[in-house]
């Protein structure tokens, strides 16, 4: 059994300790947010949130996130990133809006105000196949405004 | 440059020149950090010259071939390569049969000190735009520091049989703040 804190609830699961997290997400805890893409770290469909940063679910073995936070899409809440994507309608198939969200999410809780360059080079690891990229672009954008102005506040 | 070289294959003129064009060897690995603009210049030198170059890199180093390391033995993977490396570095991983090297040949898992390893960990490779060339992703986010160093110290004691290191989570934080 191994012990997962996953937005704020704590899940004890019956895995294999090097089992991915995004395999425990989906196949036994029913979060299916999180997108399998490639399984290799190369596509960015299964960005979840660990301990504030983002990560890979796929490459992410629960034999590596007892004691650690772990925030996934369901956890959101309303987030302004949610929002925005929506405003700038940044999803076409919606296949990698998850991770893509997850991943702005976690950008702009450390820096509310990132530069152009900072946010192509934080989202340029998640792919979007559907070629949205960039009103994915616009949406975060959109979200750094509305969190840089606004508090922005952490579960 | 003899007693420098820890590779587990030795290093051929014909490597050397593919190393140096392509940015990768199968025998040895991927170039990255500041070597990367080296071999990214090197493509469009003409061949000849990124050959005669190799010749004479090539004519500095043993001849004689180095140790093979040996692909791990029994027992199970740790789980954390396992989840985290295996999908492309375990034996028969799609990677590993599209000619990326055993890290058993990896330069750095060779090395005489982790730093190499480590950086690659944490940084990984990152996509070039527009160009053919190694990738592998960060993993600074999804392992803390103790879990890299336990990483590390476990690539050294099964794909090397070089000395083993001994890594604290506080060398990796050293490293981590460098990013
Ligand atoms: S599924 Fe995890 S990066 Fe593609
Ligand atoms: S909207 Fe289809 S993959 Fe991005």
């Amino acid at each position: 059994m191994i012990r997962l804190n996953i937005n704020g609830h704590v899940h004890e699961v019956d895995a294999e300790p090097d089992t991915p997290l995004l395999y425990v997400l989906r196949d036994d805890l029913a979060m299916n947010g999180a997108k399998f893409g490639c399984g290799l770290g190369q596509c960015g469909a299964c960005t979840v949130i660990v301990d504030g940063q983002a990560v890979f679910s796929c490459l992410t073995p629960i034999a590596a996130l007892s004691d650690r936070t772990i925030r996934t899409i369901e956890g959101l809440g309303n987030s302004p990133v949610q929002r925005a994507f929506i405003d700038e309608q940044a999803a076409q198939c919606g296949y990698c809006t998850a991770g893509m969200v997850m991943r702005a999410q976690a950008l702009l809780e450390h820096n509310p105000h990132p530069s152009e360059q900072e946010i192509r080079s934080t989202m340029a690891v998640n792919l979007c196949r559907c070629g949205t990229h960039m009103r994915i672009l616009a949406a975060v954008r959109k979200a750094a405004t509305a969190m840089g102005s606004a508090k922005v506040t952490k579960p | 440059m003899q007693a420098a070289s820890k590779a587990g294959q030795p290093w051929t003129e014909d490597a050397l020149a593919d190393y140096l064009r392509t940015g990768f060897s199968a025998g040895h690995g991927a170039a990255a950090g500041p070597m990367t603009a080296v071999t990214e210049e090197l493509a469009s030198v003409p061949q000849a010259d990124v050959h005669a170059m190799a010749v004479y890199v090539a004519s500095l180093m043993p001849k004689s071939a180095a140790f093979v390391a040996s692909a791990p033995g029994g027992g199970g993977l740790d789980p954390l390569f396992a989840g985290a490396c295996g999908g492309c570095h375990a034996a028969d991983a799609p990677m590993t049969r599209n000619g990326a090297p055993s890290l058993a040949l990896s330069t750095a898992v060779n090395a005489p000190t982790p730093q190499n390893v480590i950086q690659i960990m944490l940084n990984g490779i990152p996509w070039r735009e527009g160009k053919p060339a190694p990738y592998m992703p960060a993993f600074a986010a999804a392992l803390t520091d103790a879990q890299v160093a336990d990483l590390a110290t476990y690539l050294r004691k099964t794909y090397s049989d070089q000395t083993a290191w001994t890594i604290a989570p506080a060398d990796v934080a050293k490293m981590r703040e460098a990013l």
